[in-house]
């Protein structure tokens, strides 16, 4: 069976631009969508693929730890799933194939927490650079699929309001409205943000900086009311600016870090003294960088150098992982989940570093952390999908990508 | 003949100095004299001439020996209180046995410089720097007598001094020969010799301090141990080093922005004072410089200029302090390059196409000689204060963000026992 996968691991995947996903979506029309999901059939089945063989890449005790053993048969069943699926020519077919989206898409939300769970297992077996780097090209190439399905899922819902708007019969049968709505993947009225957007677009044309900063904060602070907990002032400076990103993306990122700093700062200072977050905005024409500055008593350098580290984590904190059995890695799920689950920071690092942007955290142990993240633009950088294989000498890149890995903190 | 006569003419200077030494102060294993008259007709009588001659047997014999280092914590130990004639003697012992060693290593590695390259007034001017150093502190490697002592330590103060514009001049020799050297040498160059001169001089000055702390019997900085203060307050010296650079700067500019110091005001650690002073000045320098000229080129002139904001943390194991500018940032392309030698965003004047401006030239002069020292444009300061950050265990930090300005952190080590066994 496995020589199946052959096929398609020889493919080299294609990455997209944001770009060229906004295209799609405005200028919509049957044959555009159609062309999208077959961009998305040929494509998902090859980035599916080349998981499999890292999988199978790893070191057999850790590859037959039952919990990544089981994250290993949902990207089975997924990519026979998906590799089945005939060219669509229709907009029946699609609607066959969106369903089939749907359905990866949910029997997914389960492989962070036992991914994390199976690494947390296998510490002493493996090398933490080595699983770093497996986890980290892991969760990138997820969010990578799940943009494309989500954002196929979108446009096709888009062109049947589209359509049945234009039409004025009621709406066609052979949709599946109720899956479509499905609570799990987007639901913009679940959300405590109140987000204008007709469309359920996942992709928004334009974030407006200091806007996603200033809902990420009242997020924060509801949280913490909820709690009954005093949260700190948010102070936010600088020029305003727009940029070409996932909402849901940079929500997540900016969330992270304003909860990381609101729990350090509390946690350090009686509660009518809580010195203020300074969020600075600015642009330049290439990025715009957001400076998450507190002064939460900063980390030591024991913690410090295990920020981003997936397997290096005192066992206590994934521990958590065994009460949330499913995680979407969502701004949305923080109203389920609660605990500190210590995935926050690698998986903002894989949203940030996704689309070719940046985050950095310098810490003053004793005072404070400040939080730096870059993100490009105008969305013309093309997905960040490199460690083709994770084996290989890490940082290599794979011909024909334009992976920039501009830094900005030397 | 011609070769010799060419030969001479070359380094005209370093024979003559060198023929001018007297054998007395040197051990006498040749008299220079003779050498030098052997150099010079070598090449003419002997077929083959006495090659070996021609490299300073004292020079190679010193390099080869192995570096003794010593610790810091000896270096400490050497000057605790209660100060007794045997710890100065034990201090004393060890610079005068180390230091020719440390010397003579210097003076080789100019030899092995390209030819070109050694040339260069700037740079064969601190060649012989270092090659008289040597020549003037190998005697006392040899056996000594009570009062040497308080000689060597004057000796070495009058070096100590003669030494200390060796990084600019070397700097600026080294940006003369750009095109004859690949800059990876050349930064491995001024790394080694920068390091090694951060030690020779740490040597020097705390024998120097500590016979200078017996001499006076001066009990009064109870808080210094030769040049190691164990109560150093950065936010002290950060004002004092701010307020300095903002005079450069109001003298090169006409203004200068505000510095806003917050955080472990009352904080203190032990470091070496001389260290922090420079690398603090060299962020202040950049910190200011940057914020006038952003705001200039903005045309933002009017508004106070936004102002440099330091934060000092004392963390459990080191201090950190936190220089924050709204300069503009260091843009991508030059990122890259902060931390090379000789590089600066300081235009030179002969590239300035502009020849009615007679200003300019006028700028960089001042700005390169201001008072107290260059303000910028030797494109070393950065790779320096990283150097000397580092030197002791600490780190630093370059964060830019383009459009808007730079942070850059420090953190350094307390010196205490936890460093007991750093070697110098």
């Amino acid at each position: 069976m496995n020589l199946v996968t052959y096929d398609y691991v020889q493919q080299k995947t294609t990455p997209i631009s944001l770009r060229q996903l906004l295209f799609f979506e405005r200028q919509l029309n049957t044959d555009r969508l159609l062309k999208s999901a077959n961009y998305v059939r040929q494509e998902l089945p090859v980035r599916i693929s080349h998981r499999i063989r890292e999988f199978q890449k790893l070191p057999f005790i850790v590859g037959t730890n039952p919990h990544i053993q089981s994250v290993y048969d949902i990207y089975w069943q997924a990519f026979d799933r998906l590799r089945k699926v005939p060219p669509i020519r229709t907009l029946e077919e699609n609607d066959l194939f969106c369903n089939k989206l749907i359905e990866s898409l949910e029997s997914h939300m389960v492989a962070i927490p036992r991914l994390v769970l199976g690494i947390s297992e296998c510490e002493q077996h493996i090398d933490p650079d080595r699983i770093d780097r497996f986890m980290h090209a892991t969760l990138r190439s997820r969010v990578s699929r799940r943009v494309l399905s989500e954002q196929h899922l979108a446009l096709s819902q888009q062109w049947k309001r589209i359509q049945s708007s234009s039409s004025s019969s009621s709406s066609p049968s052979s949709i599946t409205s109720p899956s479509f709505s499905s609570s799990t993947i987007y639901d913009p009225t679940s959300s405590t943000m109140s987000r204008n957007k007709a469309s359920h677009d996942t992709v928004f044309s334009s974030c407006s900086a200091r806007d996603t900063v200033a809902q990420c904060v009242e997020l924060a602070r509801a949280h913490s009311a909820a709690d009954n907990v005093q949260s700190p002032n948010v102070i936010i400076d600088g020029q305003d600016a727009e940029f070409t990103f996932i909402f849901d993306h940079i929500e997540y990122i900016i969330y992270q870090l304003l909860s990381n700093s609101f729990r350090h700062t509390i946690a350090t200072h009686s509660q009518n003294n809580l010195p203020p977050i300074k969020v600075t905005i600015c642009s330049n024409e290439a990025d715009v960088l957001f400076r998450i500055s507190d002064q939460g008593g900063g980390m030591p350098a024991s913690i410090y150098n295990q920020l981003w580290s997936y397997g290096q984590r005192p066992h206590a904190r994934f521990g958590n992982f065994r009460n949330v059995s499913q995680l979407a890695a969502r701004i949305t799920e923080h109203d389920q989940v609660t605990v500190p689950l210590g995935i926050g920071l690698p998986m903002s690092r894989v949203y940030t570093e996704y689309w070719g942007g940046d985050i950095n955290i310098v810490t003053m142990d004793g005072w404070g952390t400040d939080a730096y993240v870059r993100i490009p633009r105008f969305g013309t950088q093309l997905e960040n999908l490199d460690f083709v294989s994770v084996s290989e000498e890490e940082g290599r890149e794979d011909e024909g990508w334009p992976m920039s890995h501009r830094r900005f903190v030397v | 003949m011609n070769f010799a006569f060419t030969f001479r003419s070359v380094w005209p200077r370093y024979y003559i100095h060198h023929a001018s030494i007297t054998t007395s102060t040197l051990s006498p294993t040749r008299s220079k004299t003779t050498l030098f008259a052997k150099r010079t007709i070598a090449t003419k009588t002997h077929e083959k001439p006495a090659a070996h001659a021609f490299y300073d047997d004292k020079i190679v014999t010193y390099a080869n020996r192995p570096i003794r280092p010593v610790t810091l914590s000896q270096l400490v130990r050497f000057g605790q209180p209660p100060l007794t004639k045997e710890s100065l003697r034990d201090c004393a012992q060890y610079a005068r046995t180390e230091l020719p060693v440390r010397l003579a290593r210097r003076v080789r590695a100019f030899q092995t410089l390209p030819f070109i390259v050694g040339t260069n007034p700037y740079i064969k001017e601190i060649y012989k720097l270092y090659y008289e150093s040597f020549e003037s502190l190998e005697p006392y490697s040899h056996g000594r007598s009570p009062n040497d002592d308080l000689e060597y330590s004057e000796k070495l103060e009058d070096l100590v001094d003669r030494h200390a514009d060796n990084i600019p001049t070397l700097a600026r020799g080294f940006l003369e020969c750009k095109q004859y050297m690949h800059s990876q040498d050349v930064a491995a160059f001024l790394d080694d010799m920068i390091h090694a001169r951060i030690g020779i001089r740490l040597i020097a000055e705390q024998m120097i301090a500590l016979v200078r702390q017996e001499q006076t019997g001066d009990t009064n900085n109870n808080s210094y141990i030769g040049i190691i203060d164990t109560q150093l307050n950065p936010a002290k010296l950060v004002k004092q080093c701010s307020d300095f650079v903002a005079e450069l700067c109001e003298f090169n500019y006409g203004a200068s922005p505000e510095t806003i110091i917050d955080g472990h005001t009352d904080a203190t650690f032990t470091y070496i004072p001389v260290h922090l002073e420079y690398i603090l000045t060299e962020l202040l320098k950049n910190a200011q410089r940057a914020t006038i000229e952003f705001a200039r080129k903005r045309g933002d002139d009017s508004p106070p200029l936004p102002p440099i904001q330091i934060t000092i943390s004392h963390g459990q194991e080191d201090i950190s302090i936190r220089i924050r500018d709204q300069g503009g940032g260091v843009a991508e392309d030059d990122l890259n390059q902060v931390f090379e030698y000789s590089y600066t965003t300081v235009s030179k004047a002969s590239e300035d196409e502009d020849p009615s401006s007679i200003f300019t030239g006028m700028a960089e002069m001042a700005m390169q000689s201001g008072i107290g020292g260059p303000l910028a444009g030797l494109g070393f300061g950065l790779p320096l204060a990283r150097m000397y950050a580092r030197y002791f265990g600490g780190s630093f930090t370059l964060v830019s963000m383009n459009g808007y300005g730079c942070d850059v952190f420090l953190k350094l080590k307390h010196i205490d026992q936890s460093m007991a066994e750093l070697e110098i």
